[in-house]
């Protein structure tokens, strides 16, 4: 879950990193106010987003006079802003961040995350902060975050990003702390880029924050931070019962239990020329709330039909089978349902009122739903 | 042959709740030697004795793997406990487990013998042998393909479009949706290379992360053995928010099309689609012969 750089850089502070004098406002009526408190004309405006290259979709942007710095807010405020990393739904920005404008002497680049293929926490550094830093130059360390760096990872630390005396001792503080935000908030990536300095002081000028979600239940005030990030209202309440559910282009429902299995229907789907409507794995377990909210989902789509593609390990087909009837979803329903109980599970599907048509092999089910969203079968 | 788990395979339950006690009597119902389950509570009429702690487990029942449903919050916790009393083959079906929780166990199990598949998996089957884990068994039948897969239920798919088409499973090992997970896709292939009894291998993949790529790039130098794989998601989005770290440590963003690239340039068949997974097996078999 990736926090908005305002609660990204909020959780620094509380960390001892600090960053510049900021204020962020989710209203024009709240500009006025802001600009009072920070004192400053020469302002950043940055829209809040949870993407980077908002600089390339114009979403931070420097103000020089009060004036400038309100009509920034009001360009941004409510508005959807698209990069590569948003697609073309982009995101809108809620809220506007205002951050006085520091002198900047350099800028570093300064993260932690994990390495996912070696399996452990790294450090990353670089001595040129900003854009395309992964061009650059790069330090990587791996460090259990637990543990305190060694003298010779410091040195080596320092040594590479030009510190010496008390930015040394300041930059080392930085890492140290940035471990330790990183273990206690659960997160699978803090970034600060650029790590600033400005008149001998190192600030972050940006934080981006992600938020290990398989931890949430152990970090009840980031759940709630995360709560306000969510793409949409039917997103956020797919998730809140643990359904993966994505709203795509086409006409063709889907509902499937596996991410692998639901991700390659939407495949064939495209591959036998039809149009998924969404993507969605209602995973395993709680069966009956998965299945009556997923056909409820739906229906905020333009669907036609319906595709049901389920292979049961450990859900059961026969508690799907009477959650289905239960939901008494209106559109017509192809189901192709294998595993534990499947035939027990068919036969209570076809015994109810509902428009079906089973097939047994998934090559048939896509083929049939493909057929009937273009309309030639009734 | 069967890799990871045999006809002797002694299975402890950790974490003896609903899911747990009914997957135990399903293994049990198959032929699994399940020989004892590992709570901190109290329960009656289970078909094998219950201890406290693996370790008293062990001693008594000699049990060498086991097959864990303790809840995320403390499934770490279990997967160390486990390692600490020397079992040998963890299978972690739980999901959900904090990336944390797991730098922690592979801080450990980097130093350790133990062997970890999952988390988040539905387990290893080896048809007519042992089943250990979630899968519906009516799927499968004994046979020479070796099926590795990321995702549970394609892994599933895979198996029955194999038994269908008259062919069988030598064994499936399910290693996990997760990131952070025990077991590659490379470290099952390599035992699949070395198993008499396996055939021809089966890669089930899907977009994120590297693990197909690092698999091609050894089955490009060592693989005797045809080898097919099918990955899923061609029309998922790639996650770009990981942005410059990501692309720091990463030689990609883990797209589709990049990784059938890498299986194709290492000789592997590929699946167009998720129904194609059988025929292409046995096409390679076929065309081996």
């Amino acid at each position: 879950m990736h926090l908005y750089e305002y609660q990204a850089m909020a959780i620094l502070n509380e960390y001892g990193i600090g960053s510049a004098k900021a204020v962020v406002v989710s209203s024009l009526d709240e500009v006025d106010c802001a600009l009072r408190e920070l004192g400053s004309s020469k302002l950043w405006v940055k829209a809040q987003v949870p993407t980077g290259e908002r600089a390339k979709a114009g979403a931070v942007a420097l103000a020089s006079s009060s004036a400038e710095a309100k009509s920034l807010v009001e360009e941004m405020l409510h508005k959807v802003v698209v990069t590569e990393q948003t697609g073309k739904k982009g995101a809108t920005a809620k809220r506007v961040l205002l951050a006085i404008a520091e002198q900047v002497e350099s800028e570093f680049y300064l993260a932690a995350t994990i390495d996912w293929h070696r399996r452990c926490s790294v450090l990353l550094f670089s001595a040129q902060g900003g854009t395309e830093v992964e061009k650059r130059s790069i330090l990587k360390i791996d460090a259990d975050f637990n543990r305190c760096l060694s003298g010779e990872k410091k040195a080596l630390i320092a040594r590479f990003m030009g510190w010496s005396g008390a930015i040394a001792t300041a930059g080392e503080q930085i890492v140290t702390n940035l471990m330790r935000a990183f273990n206690e908030c659960d997160a699978s990536l803090i970034e600060i880029n650029p790590l600033a300095l400005s008149e001998d002081r190192l600030i972050a000028l940006d934080a981006k924050m992600t938020i290990d979600e398989n931890a949430l239940f152990r970090q009840p005030r980031i759940a709630n931070l995360c709560q306000e990030a969510h793409p949409s209202v039917e997103e956020a309440k797919a998730r809140a019962i643990n359904i993966s559910y994505i709203p795509l282009e086409g006409t063709i429902g889907c509902i499937v239990n596996g991410a692998g299995l639901a991700m390659a229907t939407v495949d064939m789907i495209k591959h036998y020329g039809g149009r998924a409507a969404n993507f969605l794995d209602i995973g395993g377990g709680a069966i009956h709330t998965k299945i009556a909210e997923s056909f409820t989902l739906l229906k905020s789509l333009p669907i036609r039909v319906v595709l049901l593609n389920i292979f049961g390990g450990i859900t059961d087909c026969v508690a799907l089978a009477k959650a289905v009837v239960e939901s008494q979803p209106s559109t017509p329903l192809i189901i192709r349902m294998e595993g534990t109980n499947a035939k027990e599970g068919r036969e209570i599907l076809k015994k109810s009122d509902l428009t079906l048509l089973f097939t047994s092999s998934l090559a048939e089910a896509v083929k049939k739903a493909v057929a009937v969203e273009s309309g030639y079968f009734s | 042959m069967a890799i990871l788990v045999d006809h002797t395979t002694r299975v402890l339950i950790q974490g003896v709740g609903r899911a747990g006690i009914f997957h135990a009597e399903q293994c049990l119902n198959y032929g699994t030697k399940v020989v004892a389950g590992v709570t901190p509570k109290k329960k009656e009429n289970l078909p094998f004795p219950l201890f406290t702690t693996v370790a008293e487990a062990k001693k008594a029942t000699g049990c060498d793997t086991s097959l864990l449903f303790v809840p995320a919050p403390r499934a770490a916790e279990a997967i160390l406990e486990a390692e600490a009393a020397s079992i040998s083959l963890i299978i972690c079906i739980t999901e959900g487990i904090p990336n944390q929780d797991m730098l922690r166990v592979h801080r450990v199990l980097k130093q350790s013998k133990t062997k970890l598949i999952g988390p988040n998996c539905p387990g290893v089957m080896a048809p007519g042998v042992a089943k250990l884990g979630i899968m519906p068994d009516y799927i499968y039948r004994p046979g020479c393909v070796g099926i590795v897969s990321r995702s549970g239920t394609l892994g599933y798919e895979a198996a029955w479009q194999i038994t269908q088409l008259g062919l069988g499973q030598s064994t499936c090992v399910g290693i996990g949706g997760d990131p952070l997970i025990g077991t590659s896709f490379l470290e099952v292939i390599e035992l699949f290379e070395a198993d008499p009894q396996t055939e021809a291998i089966l890669l089930v993949g899907e977009v994120g992360g590297e693990e197909e790529e690092i698999a091609a790039e050894w089955i490009r130098e060592h693989s005797v053995k045809p080898v097919v794989a099918f990955i899923a998601g061609a029309c998922s989005p790639i996650d770009r928010r990981m942005g410059h770290a990501g692309a720091m440590m990463s030689r990609g963003y883990g797209a589709c099309r990049e990784k059938i690239e890498a299986l194709k340039e290492a000789g592997v068949l590929i699946a167009p689609t998720a129904s194609d997974m059988g025929k292409r097996i046995k096409y390679a078999i076929e065309r081996r012969s």
